[in-house]
C-alpha cells in the first residue's frame, strides 16, 4: 500500500494536496483497496460551496457505496470529469489521475490532518 | 462476538489474498483479486468457489419420499436416482423457511442442500414434521463442496477426476472415485454459466481445490469470493434466500411458479395459502429491473411508481459487471408489477429503472 509524503489524510481515508489557497482531493490508495472496483462516482458541481467535513461526493463499488468527505471549507472550481467515464481509475491511480475535486480553501484546521507517518500508524490500526 | 465457522478451505483463502469477511455466521472470502476480475473469468473461462459452508440433511427410510411430498412443494414423484430436483421449502401461511436442491442418492435416499445460514433452522423445522419410518442426518460438518463455473470448467474438470462428465445431464449427478475420495459431481450451478457442484468428504476437499487450480489455473481458471457469486447469480435472476425468498412475502410472488405444484394430490405445507393466495392475486410480485440512468440500487432502497407512489423495495441490487449498469430485482405491489418503468431511490433521488423480462444476461451459445 502506498502512502505519500507530500500529502495529508484525513480519518476518513482521503487524501489532501494543499498548494497555496488550493486543495486537490481524492482517496488513498488505502480506501481504494477496501471499496474494491469502483464503479461510479458521484461528483459534485463545480462552484458548489462546501462547509469543513461536507459530503462532496460518492464512490460506488460493486459490493459498498462510500462517501467522500472534505475537510476543508469553500468553493470546488474544478471536478475530475474523467471519472465519470473511468471510475476505475481511481482503483488504479488513486494519488494521480484518480483524484475527485480542486478546492478553492475558505478554511482548514491543517493540525486535524494526519501526515505521512501519522496515517501509516492509523491505517495499521484501522486495519482490523 | 460469537466464533465465526469455517471451511476446510479456511487457511488457504487466507494464504492466497482471500478478503474475509462474515457471511451468515461463517468466515467467507468475499474476493481474491477482484469482484469484477473473478466474475469476468468466470463468465469467460471458469471460476473455482468454496461452498462448503452449504448444509446438507441426509433423509432416507421407506416413507422418506412421502415426507418430501408433504414438505415441498415441488413433485417429487418422477426424480429419479441420480437426479435434482431444486424446490422452495414453506411456511403454513406460504412464505419460506429456505430453498434446497434434492438429490436422490438411492430408492429411499435424498440429500437435502440447503442454505448454510438456514441449515439448523431447516433441520429443526424438517425434523419436527417427519413421520413415520425415517432417519434425518445433518451430513453438513463432514461435507465439503466445490463449485466450478465457467466454459472451460467441463474441460478443466474431466482432467482432473479422469471422468467423462459427457454423460452428466444438467441437474443430474454421478459418483466417481478419485485418489481414493468418493465425488459426487453433479451438473448444475448458481452462475448461469455451464458447470459443476461436488461433494466430498470435509477433509479431502482441499486436495481437489488444489488440484483443480494446478490444472485450471494456465487455462484461466481463478478462485471466486462471494462477491462475484452474488454478481454472477444476479444477472441471471437466481434468487437469494434472505433477499428475493423470506419468510415475509409469499413465495408465489417470487417468480418460481414451476417449482410449485399445486395440482399434485398431496397436501403439501403451504398448499392452502398458496390456493387461496392465487385466488385474491394480492401479493407482492418480484420485478427486475435495469437502472437508466448512472448509479447502483442496493438492498432495501425503495421502489416508486412513476406517479410516485411507493410501491415496493429492492431485495437485490449491484453494478452488472456485463451489462456495465445498474440491476436490480425488487418486490412490487401486485397492481404496479407490470409498469414498463418503475422508480429506484437513491440518496433521495429517483433515478428511473425499465423493467425487463428476466434474465439480466444470458448465456452465450
Amino acid at each position: 500500500m502506498e502512502i505519500r509524503s507530500e500529502l495529508k489524510y484525513t480519518k476518513d481515508h482521503e487524501w489532501v494536496l494543499i498548494e497555496g489557497e488550493t486543495l486537490t482531493l481524492g482517496i488513498s490508495d488505502f480506501a481504494q483497496a477496501q471499496l474494491g472496483d469502483i464503479v461510479f462516482v458521484e461528483l459534485p458541481e463545480v462552484g458548489t460551496v462546501i462547509d469543513e467535513g461536507d459530503a462532496v461526493g460518492n464512490i460506488e463499488s460493486v459490493k459498498a457505496v462510500s462517501e467522500v468527505f472534505c475537510p476543508a471549507s469553500g468553493e470546488v472550481f474544478e471536478v475530475n470529469k474523467e471519472l465519470e467515464d473511468n471510475p476505475e481509475t481511481i482503483n488504479q491511480h488513486p494519488y494521480d489521475e484518480g483524484w475527485i475535486l480542486k478546492l478553492k480553501i475558505d478554511h482548514l484546521e491543517e493540525d486535524e490532518l494526519m501526515n505521512e507517518e501519522e496515517y501509516a500508524e492509523y491505517v495499521k490500526n484501522a486495519g482490523h | 462476538m460469537n466464533q465465526l465457522k469455517t471451511t476446510p478451505l479456511n487457511a488457504w483463502h487466507k494464504a492466497h489474498g482471500g478478503r474475509m469477511v462474515e457471511f451468515l455466521g461463517w468466515e467467507m472470502p468475499v474476493q481474491y483479486q477482484g469482484i469484477l476480475a473473478e466474475h469476468q473469468a468466470t463468465r469467460n473461462q471458469a471460476g473455482l468457489f468454496d461452498v462448503s459452508h452449504m448444509g446438507e440433511l441426509l433423509l432416507t427410510g421407506p416413507d422418506a419420499l412421502d415426507n418430501l411430498q408433504r414438505l415441498l412443494p415441488n413433485d417429487l414423484a418422477k426424480l429419479q436416482i441420480g437426479q435434482v430436483q431444486y424446490s422452495p421449502l414453506l411456511k403454513p401461511d406460504g412464505t419460506v423457511v429456505d430453498d434446497l436442491s434434492c438429490y436422490r442418492l438411492g430408492p429411499e435416499e435424498y440429500l437435502l442442500c440447503v442454505n448454510a445460514g438456514n441449515k439448523d433452522k431447516d433441520y429443526e423445522w424438517i425434523k419436527t414434521h417427519l413421520q413415520g419410518n425415517v432417519t434425518f442426518v445433518d451430513q453438513s460438518p463432514a461435507t465439503g463442496q466445490i463449485a466450478i463455473q465457467g466454459p472451460l470448467a467441463e474441460k478443466i474438470l474431466s482432467q482432473v477426476v479422469n471422468t467423462n462428465l459427457e454423460r452428466i445431464s444438467y441437474w443430474w449427478f454421478h459418483k466417481t472415485q478419485w485418489q481414493g475420495i468418493e465425488l459426487l459431481i453433479a451438473r448444475m450451478g448458481y452462475t448461469g454459466e455451464a458447470g459443476f457442484e461436488i461433494f466430498l468428504p470435509w477433509d479431502k476437499t482441499q486436495q481437489l481445490w488444489e488440484a483443480l487450480l494446478t490444472e485450471g489455473a494456465p487455462q484461466g481458471l481463478v478462485p471466486c469470493g462471494l462477491g462475484c457469486r452474488d454478481t454472477l447469480r444476479l444477472e441471471v435472476c437466481f434468487p437469494l434466500y434472505g433477499h428475493e425468498l423470506n419468510e415475509v412475502n409469499s413465495v408465489l410472488g417470487a417468480n418460481l411458479g414451476r417449482f410449485l405444484k399445486l395440482e399434485k394430490p398431496h397436501d403439501f405445507i403451504g398448499k392452502q395459502a398458496l390456493q387461496a393466495a392465487k385466488q385474491s392475486g394480492n401479493y407482492p410480485r418480484l420485478v427486475y429491473l435495469v437502472l437508466q440512468e448512472k448509479g447502483v440500487p442496493r438492498d432495501h432502497f425503495k421502489v416508486f411508481s412513476q406517479s410516485g407512489a411507493e410501491v415496493g423495495e429492492v431485495t437485490s441490487g449491484s453494478h452488472s459487471p456485463s451489462l456495465g449498469q445498474g440491476i436490480a430485482i425488487a418486490y412490487v405491489d401486485a397492481r404496479h408489477a407490470q409498469d414498463e418503468l418503475l422508480m429506484i431511490e437513491i440518496r433521495n433521488k429517483k433515478i428511473p429503472a425499465k423493467r425487463i423480462k428476466p434474465p439480466f444476461w444470458q448465456i452465450r451459445k
